[in-house]
């Protein structure tokens, strides 16, 4: 296969600190630039999908339960046959918007090892974002179970926090997991969220950790987050989206203008 | 070990009228290549043709023997539009593909066949994007509105098809047929499909050598139609 050089951003950080908010606008940030974008939701309550306005639909949970189902009742499948309906099915979970895929990896698995199923679902996962020009993948707080249920490997670890110390915390302990092996990536960067103004930042000790940017608290999203409205429909000019954009700049997520 | 289902193709294409309401072409060696782009994704905004799409009949089965007179090397035929005229359509998709080789023994066979019902999906030609499930011999693809224009057809894809199976030493004659005329002509074919699906199956147990005993086996039905496939299991375990 060739050489991708598909932008992968995994975005952690501790619950409630915005990180969905923030993959939602990321995804209205770069459909402003020319590529292709797959957003991954790989937290099990699939709020990415609500913040762009979508019905989460099949998820790949549900399809590693459809094979697991077939191999029990003794359908026999080769490998390669096995990650070539996978791939069939994950195409067709995926929800295709103007601008946008979607993709939900559903619950965590339960009953069973199936180790296998779930290599030949990363595989799959890794096969189809490695066409697209940006993948998102909105996590939970840490970065294990992306490892484990979508990539092995992303190009841009996102750590988002508040101001709080135990959000940043969180982060380092995260960059900490990442470096001991268990993500491979490029480049990890933090942005600071819900801030109750931009000088708050420099109150925030982040260790070796890049700042990007200092987002503050926003009406335009809180007024979405109440009514359930997508995050899709902020103006482009809002004050967010726009220290977004500057964040991914410095990132080397997208070229500056 | 396939010839009964091919006999069964040609069965069903005279019977059903499908033969006469179809045209035929010839392999042309002089084609020129179409590009192809391994990293390529076809989004729904780009693309101009969906083909047997999951609410859509599909059926794409290879069938194989080592039985050259049963395989028309090179032929083609289409039943349907040509994809230039169905822009902006999602249609029924029927693709056969009838191999003639040699050299198959119980130790190859599912290797073989496998390989072969794979290629079809890994020819990476532009504009072209084929998915499948091979359990169910069900094949969904995508043509671009780009190689639409570029003039991509059935018969390129065809003869991309020919070249590249012929590229295994162990391949003699290809013969494809292309159904997009409507869901029932696709569906004809349909019972065929489930049944070779499943002799595939039965094919890669044997070839895992899972099962020893037919009473026991799951294929049992399958190795009681396909004649060559009791022999090769009762081979393999000697």
């Amino acid at each position: 296969m060739a050489e991708s050089d598909t932008r992968i951003i995994a975005v952690c950080g501790k619950g409630g600190v915005g990180k969905t908010s923030i993959s939602a606008m990321l995804v209205k940030t770069l459909m402003r630039e020319k590529g292709t974008i797959l957003a991954i939701d790989a937290d099990p309550a699939v709020g990415f999908a609500t913040a762009l306005g979508l019905d989460p639909g099949r998820t790949v949970n549900d399809i590693r339960n459809d094979v697991i189902a077939e191999a029990k009742k003794g359908q026999k499948s080769s490998g390669n046959e096995t990650i070539v309906r996978l791939d069939y099915s994950v195409f067709e979970a995926m929800i295709e918007k103007e601008g946008f895929a979607f993709l939900a990896i559903g619950r965590p698995e339960t009953e069973g090892c199936y180790c296998k199923v779930n290599d030949f679902l990363r595989v799959v996962i890794e096969g189809l974002a490695a066409r697209f020009d940006y993948v998102i993948i909105d996590g939970e707080a840490g970065i294990e179970q992306i490892n484990r249920r979508v990539m092995e490997r992303v190009t841009h670890l996102l750590l988002v926090s508040d101001a709080s110390h135990k959000g940043i915390n969180v982060i380092k302990t995260v960059e900490q997991v990442a470096d001991s092996g268990v993500m491979d990536y490029d480049r990890v960067g933090a942005l600071l969220n819900r801030l109750k103004s931009a000088d708050e930042a420099s109150r925030v000790d982040l260790g070796d950790i890049e700042l990007l940017g200092a987002l503050c608290e926003d009406d335009e999203i809180r007024e979405r987050d109440i009514e359930d409205e997508s995050l899709l429909t902020m103006p482009d000019d809002d004050a967010t989206i726009a220290e977004l954009r500057r964040a991914m700049v410095r990132f080397g997520v997208i070229e500056g203008e | 070990m396939f010839a009964p289902y091919i006999g069964e193709v040609r069965q069903i294409m005279a019977d059903s009228g499908l033969e006469r309401r179809g045209r035929t072409a010839q392999f042309d060696p002089h084609a020129p290549s179409w590009p192809r782009d391994p990293m390529q994704i076809i989004l729904a905004n780009d693309t101009a043709i969906e083909l047997g799409s999951s609410d859509m009949a599909s059926v794409s089965l290879v069938l194989l023997t080592n039985d050259a007179s049963l395989v028309h090397d090179g032929q083609m035929f289409f039943a349907g539009p040509e994809l230039s005229a169905c822009a902006g359509r999602s249609l029924p998709f029927g693709k056969i593909i009838l191999v003639a080789g040699h050299g198959f023994d119980e130790d190859n066979m599912y290797k073989r066949y496998e390989e072969m019902s794979l290629q079809r999906f890994s020819l990476d030609l532009a504009g072209f994007q084929p998915r499948s499930i091979p359990q169910a011999n069900r094949e969904w693809s995508r043509v671009s509105k780009k190689a639409l224009k570029d003039g991509f057809s059935l018969t390129v894809l065809g003869n991309e098809q020919y070249r590249e199976l012929h590229t295994l030493d162990f391949v003699d004659a290809v013969e494809m047929l292309f159904i997009t005329s409507n869901a029932a002509d696709v569906n004809l074919f349909r019972s065929l499909a489930d049944r070779s699906a499943k002799a595939a199956q039965a094919l890669n147990k044997m070839a895992e050598h899972l099962i020893y005993d037919c009473k026991e086996c799951d294929y049992k039905d399958v190795c009681d139609e396909v004649d060559g496939l009791r022999r090769m299991h009762e081979k393999s375990m000697r």
